[in-house]
């Protein structure tokens, strides 16, 4: 091992694995518990408190478990200089309490939740560290993260797999929908308004009574080439034209931090990101034509027209704020990718040299400038910030999408004195 | 080195070879409710009891729903919608009112009373609290299944035997619902905190008398069963004699018990929901104010007597129909507080207009109706839960069918302590019925109704008449119609009357106004709400007296290898 001295300067190999009671569940699948609300039964102006029937007690209910595996790496080679963090983990919780076996309406409850169930994550952690320091006094030093795990259900009581339930194999985040094809052109049409021959009835999703896929509109591609778009039983094995078109957990996190030194001029830069996630959104900003008679906005003015055919939206629509039907239905092309690199912070700073500082009679003067949020790189196709979600204020409110405040790019000046 | 090996086999014994007992472990949480710790005070059992109340007293609701009152129940022959409700014509896959939720609640609330540290009167009591609202919840199973698996426990969820559990005979379960009427009528306490607002034996009573009419109503029609129906029969009349013989009630305003602000003081009412801003408010007022509504329909307002107490065919004081104070001229008083007896407001001429062009206002209160608190869903009038109108027709309509099983003949004493105590109400204006051998009467002179149907007796026509007008609008027609067998009534094809407004002549109005309303003959002629013939209800099935169980139950119990039967018509 001497040998490699000091090419590799140290090595460390870790390994752990333990198991424990997960104390995360919900005490309502353990107790009776009696929650108490509003009867709206009003006394003399006073609004009754009332408690709501016990629940059902399991018969036996054990404790979920953790267990996590976990193997490191630790590294430094060239004298310390550069130096790894590598880990990889399994953290399965078994015995999920999980929903109990169906009961007749006769139990006149929900049946109580039941030891059934594991769900898997797999994961690892990679952290890359660099220092060196030139001969003329310049340091330079960087330190890199990524990270990246998967949460997959690999058991779980359910035979009919609905594709919208949690069902046994399902990548937890995963995003069902069509692929999309082109937009209909005149000649996918009969002169009846009928599909012309060798184009996929998509007749199923014009459940509303008015709308009729025509010119303009998203065509999706027959994935199972039946010649009719459809879902089949919604349930994985019979989806019809739907597959898993993305995942909305963020894969692939990471960030970047360097720094440099130089005769009093610090410079400090940080990023940050993520390297895949996809989003089915909702909301007026996300989809042209939301709600009947709203206005529209600017990104969603390239729509097709029979002049623009090659526009990036369908045809004006009422989309009756709807994220899942007409032309909205969950697809390829209009999902958004998420994935981003911002840049967090840029600090460029000024030490004044130890005679001035002795002249002025203080231990340390240094100037600087730093920006926040000063600019992001994102796939995202439309204008809002790749972090952004609902607002907190109407939770699960659809219209809010997009319309929460975007992380604020600030600038500042200033002047570190110590006396 | 040596003491750190030390120190950890130290704690590492403490871990090994204490234990702890297991109940310090198992500790409920302090900081919630739960069962194994609830049930300690009669306080506490009193707020348990408040969950039933919003289940079973719906009032006016709440936000923009109204419960059955007004159109919360459109299908019936009193209503005429442009667009009529109609009946089931799927099984349902789930649900379907298919619960036994309620029914859990009360038993759990049963057994639990039973060990409440508190004096024996009280567990009484309380236990026939729980055996009321559980009589409640299984009449309700019963009138919309019929046959229902009958619990009087909490069930566990390994016990297969009563969880799958094939339909117990629907006498059988009423006869547990009697049992428990009759144990909660004795043990529930005459005089509570807040007697209006909270159940107390009179209003044990009252909900006695009008479950037991409508199931010793349906044995005799649907059953055929003139025992249990005379049992029932006997039980309704019981309960309702035991209130009119307490003397608490007596009747006031008849629109006051639907549009006050407070019924606190209303000497009719036995239970009511209260309602106040900024707490609990409703639509109903609302819907009667400045809003479209569902009107009348001329079926229903044919059935108001003249002044005179007689039918409209054999009154010389009716006016005929053309022209709304015609309709209006020399009336039973109640059609005055029921409906706008001024103007017809047509839709296309009135903002506020009535499908029918006869307007309601049974629910208005007048002196809001320009406020805030007037319109939307900001309303704060009472809603009355039971009353004691309703009582009187369940004591005269229990008497009467009584006697056509062989009880005793109706006596002038029944009819005078009940319908005719209803005429004697302030604004009412009508002369006494009176009963001549079998046969109805006013001022000594025998009639009958040539408008009546020929399988109802000319006595017990009259007294579902008063039943129909006096409780008008407020979510009793269709269990009615159901317990007589009478559905038919609803046919709107057999029945076009129940699809008729307001006598209207088109020259009457600007032309432009009316084009969206459609009359018998052309130019002229009665409204016709729901023009179009689809959408006209018919009743052409026998088997929507009873609801189809979900299928998913039935697939459940065959998992099993039990056999849930559907009902009749559904399979």
């Amino acid at each position: 091992m001497e040998s490699l001295y000091p090419t590799l300067s140290f090595l460390k190999l870790r390994a752990s694995y333990g198991s424990v009671g997960n104390q995360n569940t919900y005490l309502s699948s353990i107790y009776r518990i009696m929650s108490s609300s509003s009867s709206e039964w009003l006394i003399d102006g006073n609004n009754q408190v009332t408690v709501g029937t016990p629940g059902a007690l399991p018969s036996s209910l054990t404790w979920e478990t953790v267990t996590t595996l976990d193997v490191g790496l630790d590294a430094r080679f060239f004298n310390n200089k550069l130096g790894m963090t590598f880990d990889w983990y399994e953290r399965t919780v078994s015995d999920m309490h999980s929903s109990g076996i169906t009961l007749p309406s006769s139990f006149g409850t929900s049946s109580p939740r039941r030891n059934y169930g594991e769900l898997q994550t797999k994961g690892w952690e990679l952290s890359l560290d660099y220092k060196h320091q030139f001969d003329n006094d310049l340091k330079v030093s960087a330190l890199v993260t990524l990270t990246d795990f998967k949460e997959k259900l690999t058991k779980y009581s359910n035979t009919t797999k609905g594709i919208t339930s949690n069902y046994e194999g399902k990548v937890l985040g995963e995003i069902w929908g069509y692929e999309t094809d082109r937009f209909f052109t005149e000649d996918d049409f009969n002169s009846d308004g009928s599909y012309a021959n060798g184009v996929a009835d998509q007749s199923l999703f014009e459940t509303n009574g008015w709308f009729k896929y025509g010119p303009g509109d998203v065509k999706f591609k027959d994935l199972n080439g039946d010649g009719v778009i459809d879902y089949g039983s919604r349930t994985v094995g019979d989806s019809g034209d739907m597959k898993v078109i993305g995942n909305s957990t963020p894969r692939y996190q990471y960030g970047i931090q360097l720094g440099a030194d130089f005769k009093g001029i610090d410079l400090s830069v940080f990023m940050q990101g993520v390297g895949k996630r996809d989003f089915w959104a909702n909301g007026p900003v996300f989809i042209p034509g939301y709600r009947y008679g709203e206005g529209w906005y600017e990104h969603q003015l390239d729509h097709w027209t029979p002049e623009n055919t090659n526009a990036y939206y369908p045809r004006p629509n009422d989309q009756g704020q709807s994220n899942s039907s007409m032309n909205f239905l969950p697809q390829t092309k209009y999902l958004l990718n998420m994935s981003y690199l911002r840049m967090k912070n840029i600090t460029l700073g000024y030490s004044f040299p130890e005679s001035v500082l002795n002249k002025l009679r203080v231990n340390k003067l240094r100037l600087y400038l730093s920006g926040e949020n000063l600019f992001e790189i994102s796939g995202v196709q439309i204008p809002v910030d790749p972090e952004v979600d609902y607002t907190n204020a109407g939770t699960n409110d659809t219209s809010s999408f997009g319309r929460v405040y975007p992380f604020r790019r600030s600038y500042s000046f200033g002047l570190q004195l110590s006396l | 080195m040596k003491t750190i090996y030390k120190i950890s086999l130290f704690f590492l014994s403490l871990t090994v070879l204490v234990g702890c007992e297991d109940d310090l472990l198992d500790v409920p949480p302090q900081d919630m409710l739960v069962d194994e710790t609830y049930w300690s005070s009669e306080g506490n059992v009193k707020t348990f009891a408040f969950g039933f109340y919003t289940g079973y007293f719906k009032g006016y609701g709440s936000g923009y729903t109204w419960g059955n009152y007004f159109s919360g129940q459109t299908l019936n022959d009193d209503f005429a919608p442009t667009n009529p409700s109609r009946f089931a014509l799927q099984v349902p896959t789930s649900g379907g009112g298919w619960g036994f939720g309620w029914v859990r609640k009360a038993n759990i609330f049963i057994n639990r009373v039973q060990t409440v540290p508190m004096e024996q009167e009280a567990i009484d009591h309380w236990t026939g609290i729980g055996r009321f609202f559980r009589a409640m919840e299984y009449h309700d199973l019963v009138a919309r299944f019929g046959d229902v698996p009958y619990y009087d426990q909490e069930l566990s969820e390994e016990d297969n035997e009563q969880l799958y559990k094939t339909r117990d005979d629907r006498t059988f379960v009423m006869d547990k619902v009697l049992e428990d009427l009759q144990f909660a009528a004795t043990n529930v306490r005459a005089s509570v905190d807040n007697n209006g607002l909270e159940v107390n034996k009179d209003v044990v009573l009252a909900f006695m008398s009008r479950i037991m009419l409508y199931e010793g109503t349906w044995q005799k029609y649907h059953e055929n069963n003139s025992a249990k129906a005379s049992e029932y029969l006997e039980a309704a009349k019981w309960a309702a004699d035991q209130i009119i013989n307490s003397g608490n009630y007596s009747l006031g305003n008849y629109r006051a018990v639907f549009n006050s602000l407070s019924l606190k003081s209303n000497p009719e009412v036995i239970l009511y929901k209260e309602y106040e801003s900024g707490l609990l408010t409703h639509a109903l007022n609302s819907y009667n104010n400045k809003e479209p509504q569902t009107g009348i329909s001329k079926n229903a307002i044919e059935s108001y007597l003249t002044e005179d107490g007689l039918p409209i065919s054999l009154s010389p004081l009716y006016q005929g129909d053309q022209g709304i104070d015609n309709v209006m001229a020399n009336r039973d008083g109640r059609i005055y507080e029921t409906f706008v007896s001024s103007e017809l407001r047509i839709n296309g001429v009135a903002p506020n207009h009535s499908t029918t062009g006869i307007a309601t206002h049974k629910f208005l209160n007048e002196s809001i109706k320009d406020d805030p608190i007037g319109s939307s869903n900001l309303n704060p009038t009472d809603a009355p839960i039971i009353r004691y109108g309703e009582v009187l027709l369940n004591y005269i309509e229990a008497v009467a069918e009584l006697a056509t099983l062989g009880g005793a003949a109706v006596s002038q004493g029944d009819l005078d302590r009940s319908i005719n105590v209803l005429r004697d109400r302030v604004g009412v204006n009508l002369p006494h019925l009176q009963v001549l051998g079998d046969m109805p009467a006013v001022g000594g002179i025998v009639y009958d109704d040539p408008k009546r149907d020929q399988d109802v007796p000319a006595l017990l026509w009259e007294v579902r008449r008063e039943r129909r007008v006096e409780l008008i609008m407020e979510g009793y027609r269709l269990d009615d119609l159901k317990r007589w067998k009478k559905l038919a009534y609803v046919d709107m094809v057999a029945n076009p009357e129940i699809n008729r407004g307001a006598w209207i002549k088109k020259s009457d109005y600007p032309e432009s106004e009316l084009k969206d309303i459609t009359l018998t003959d052309g130019d002229e002629g009665y409204i016709i709400p729901a023009s179009a013939s689809a959408s006209l209800r018919v009743f052409d099935n026998e088997r929507v007296y009873l609801s189809p169980i979900p299928l998913d139950q039935i697939t459940l119990y065959k998992d099993q290898g039990v056999t849930l039967e559907q009902n009749p018509g559904w399979e």
